[in-house]
């Protein structure tokens, strides 16, 4: 009953988010003063307090959504953006200094500075000012994470490009600034020791380990595949992956974590080490990795929601664990709200590991008679199971099916752990002795680059992958019912 | 017992097949000088594969695109380019290269000389080389780098420059013959008409039966004196898509085709490889 209760109101706050970001109003205040009264009166009504409790757990959703949204005062960075629709030359630009605060993105023809302003230059005195300022600057020279700058440029709004709702995409990032073209002074370098900057450094040197070892394109595969970072994959590449089904090779979610995970486990299991050891060492080698790239905040998410499959896996309960999967969800939404709205990374992410949890153990009665062939029944299987929940969802935000994603990540899928645990080990080895390593990155290179071969020979039929068109919600929402039903109705058989 | 033993018999000799497929990948040789001319963009970018694999690269164009293109020509387990020339410092040429000095090792290096320049790119490759402390050389008109079995001639320019203010900085490109027996291959950067003229004036032998159109088809560089100097029967416009200078200019298009010249462009033909066995050559 308590568990019951607790995960009803975890769905009421996470409704609450989702209606908030629909409405985006803020005269739920009015109706939480009117819940608040009801919640004293009905506190010994245990039903009708029920009934409160979820509504109230709603309006908190609801309430920590508004509070996510931007404000647009003189303190803000995003007061002084310029008015949409203006021409280039109207715009009037403005000087502002902040601190490089997270990661640069290097792309092929530009970097991508995200800047914490601290003051802006306004009627000839610096004042105080916050907010996030995304930056596309040069290549060169370049900057680094810590550096104080001092920019003039054009401040614009973010607003959708091509259909892909680019504004949606930053404000999870909570930017509200964009800024082309910016003139940019180096003030001051971080001295002394900053942990963010010196974890920053080694994934720079891990990820310079790759590139100087690696050559392209299988080099930037690698990098999206160990690092998260998807800077320079050729276009073509891309879009091979994504119509093979593939994707999520490309990207750290929890998905991928997940299936790495548990395929990790299968592999040392077949060269029969204690179960206790293999779990273990698969968790250990999780850690790692995830401190080797810096502490993302989408990757530690993601490890966590690998290590829950992974230990409720051990425990032989997978089937039990969406509580812990649950609480993930409400943590991170609590800090971030705008994941479940606008994160496809975090959607896919929950609803991959929630599919892995709820259709485990029917893909293994489903697959009962098929012999083991090296692990690939394994594959087949959690492939299949995290696909499930994913499926419709991808199908909603993408309008595209892969028809060969089955053959895709059966093909692909086994030698993922393979070239992501060797990767790591290859790379240890590099810093410590880099004699030893290199014949191991040319076993690499090969790995990737047969998957880039396969890849490209899968996408080239023609009916690779079917273009929809945009389905609505409801149907959506359908599919998602008659899967819950399905899911619901054996149990039942059983009680009865 | 019996199905281990298959089973890593199996194993061995997907192993062993894996081995000779990549020995057979390495070593192909079929005596072919291969010369790639990137699809980078508004840039140049210029591979040189003699038929010994050693690797001239010839500028790097704009951003870093290069380093995605690159890697397919080089092999996976010793990516090392023998020589490399930036012929100036424009960022169309210089940008690219950053990258693949950052990454790659690089035997020499070969620049017209220091001038006044202020390019980030082009500072951030002296700053890379002076860093490295790598093969910085100069180099000028009469400089013969001999690979195994071709010959690279550099034909401009005639002074070194060190440190030097420039009105145009196109005028310090390097300007270089590629030749493999028989066949050469005309590379000349940007220079315009003025360098055009001094390199005819000079009576060196250009020679050429591809050249690559100087500052990617631009009417101030590609006079007819030149193109009958040089006599190609192929030129190459290296040349991005829909780009804001209006290169190649139509004139100039006008004129090859009047000279009965083969038109290749990378804006239209994407990559374009040219192989030559020292006799004949081909194009890709």
């Amino acid at each position: 009953m308590k568990q019951k209760f607790i995960i009803i109101c975890s769905i009421g706050f996470i409704l609450g988010i989702v209606v908030a970001s629909i409405f985006k109003i803020a005269i739920i205040w009015v109706v939480l003063l009117l819940v608040i009264p009801l919640l004293i009166i009905f506190w010994s009504n245990k039903k009708i307090l029920f009934i409160v409790l979820v509504i109230f757990s709603l309006f908190v959703g609801y309430i920590r959504f508004i509070y996510s949204l931007p404000v647009n005062t003189e303190q803000n960075i995003n007061y002084y953006n310029n008015e949409s629709g203006l021409e280039w030359k109207d715009m009037r630009s403005i000087l502002f200094r902040g601190r490089i605060n997270q990661e640069i993105d290097k792309r092929i023809d530009h970097n991508k500075i995200i800047i914490n302003s601290e003051e802006i230059f306004i009627d000839e005195e610096w004042k105080y000012v916050k907010g996030l300022v995304l930056a596309k600057a040069a290549l060169y020279p370049e900057y680094e994470h810590g550096d104080e700058l001092e920019i003039d440029c054009k401040l614009i709004k973010p607003s959708p490009i091509e259909g892909f709702a680019y504004d949606d995409y930053l404000s999870r990032y909570d930017i509200y600034s964009l800024c082309y073209s910016p003139r940019i002074k180096l003030i001051s370098r971080i001295d002394g020791f900053n942990l963010k900057n010196y974890i920053l450094k080694f994934k720079d040197q891990v990820h310079y380990t790759i590139q100087r070892n690696i050559l392209e394109p299988e080099s930037s595969v690698l990098s999206a595949m160990l690092l998260a970072r998807r800077r320079d994959i050729p276009s073509t590449i891309v879009e091979d992956f994504s119509r093979t089904g593939v994707s999520h090779l490309l990207a750290i979610s929890g998905m991928h974590i997940a299936i790495i995970s548990l395929l990790i486990v299968r592999l040392l299991s077949v060269f029969s080490l204690p179960k206790k050891i293999s779990y273990s060492g698969t968790l250990l080698f999780l850690f790692l990795y995830i401190f080797m790239i810096g502490f993302p905040a989408s990757a530690v998410r993601a490890g966590i929601m690998g290590a829950i499959v992974l230990i409720a896996e051990y425990f032989g309960r997978i089937n039990k664990c969406y509580f812990a999967l649950l609480l993930v969800a409400i943590i991170t939404l609590l800090i971030n709200p705008k994941l479940i709205v606008y994160d496809i990374g975090w959607q896919l992410s929950f609803l991959a590991v929630l599919s892995l949890i709820f259709f485990s153990e029917d893909m293994e009665k489903l697959f009962c008679r098929m012999p083991k062939l090296f692990g690939i029944k394994a594959i087949l299987q959690t492939t299949l199971a995290a696909q499930i929940l994913t499926l419709p969802w991808l199908i909603y935000k993408f309008g595209q099916i892969s028809l060969v994603f089955p053959i895709a990540n059966i093909l692909l899928l086994p030698a993922l752990p393979l070239i992501m645990s060797l990767s790591v080990i290859t790379i240890i080895i590099t810093f410590i002795f880099p004699i030893l390593a290199t014949p191991l990155y040319w076993i690499i290179w090969n790995l990737i680059h047969k998957q880039i071969e396969v890849i490209s020979w899968l996408s080239s039929f023609s009916n690779a992958a079917m273009q929809i068109s945009k389905v609505p919600i409801i149907y959506i929402m359908f599919v998602y019912i008659m899967i819950i039903l399905f899911k619901i109705k054996p149990r039942k058989s059983v009680m009865n | 017992m019996n199905k281990k033993i298959i089973k890593y018999i199996v194993i061995a000799v997907g192993v062993l097949l894996g081995v000779y497929f990549s020995y057979l990948q390495i070593n192909t040789k079929d005596n072919l000088a291969r010369i790639i001319f990137f699809d980078i963009g508004q840039g140049d970018a210029i591979l040189i594969i003699t038929p010994e694999k050693e690797k001239i690269l010839i500028d790097g164009g704009p951003g870093n695109v290069l380093i995605t293109k690159i890697g397919k020509y080089l092999p996976f387990y010793n990516p090392y380019i023998d020589l490399m020339i930036l012929t100036h410092a424009h960022d169309d040429h210089v940008s690219g290269l950053n990258e693949v000095l950052r990454r790659y090792k690089v035997g020499m290096i070969l620049y017209p000389g220091n001038i006044q320049y202020y390019a980030p790119s082009y500072l951030n490759l002296l700053n890379i080389i002076d860093e490295n402390e790598l093969n910085l050389t100069t180099t000028k008109a009469g400089d013969i780098y001999n690979f195994s079995s071709s010959r690279l001639e550099i034909l401009y320019p005639f002074v070194v420059y060190s440190g030097e203010e420039v009105d145009d900085v196109n005028d310090t490109s390097v300007v270089a013959r590629y030749c493999y027996i028989e066949i050469c291959v005309l590379l000349t950067g940007d220079a315009p008409v003025v360098v055009e003229e001094e390199i005819i004036a000079s009576g060196q032998n250009i020679k050429a039966k591809v050249l690559k159109m100087a500052h990617h088809g631009s009417q101030y560089s590609n006079s007819e004196e030149w193109l009958l100097a040089v006599n190609p029967e192929t030129a190459i416009i290296q040349s991005g898509e829909g780009n804001s200078f209006n290169h190649p200019h139509l004139r100039i298009l006008k004129r090859l085709k009047r000279l009965g010249i083969n038109i290749l462009r990378n804006d239209i033909l994407g990559e374009i490889i040219v192989k030559t066995d020292g006799l004949n050559y081909w194009i890709n």
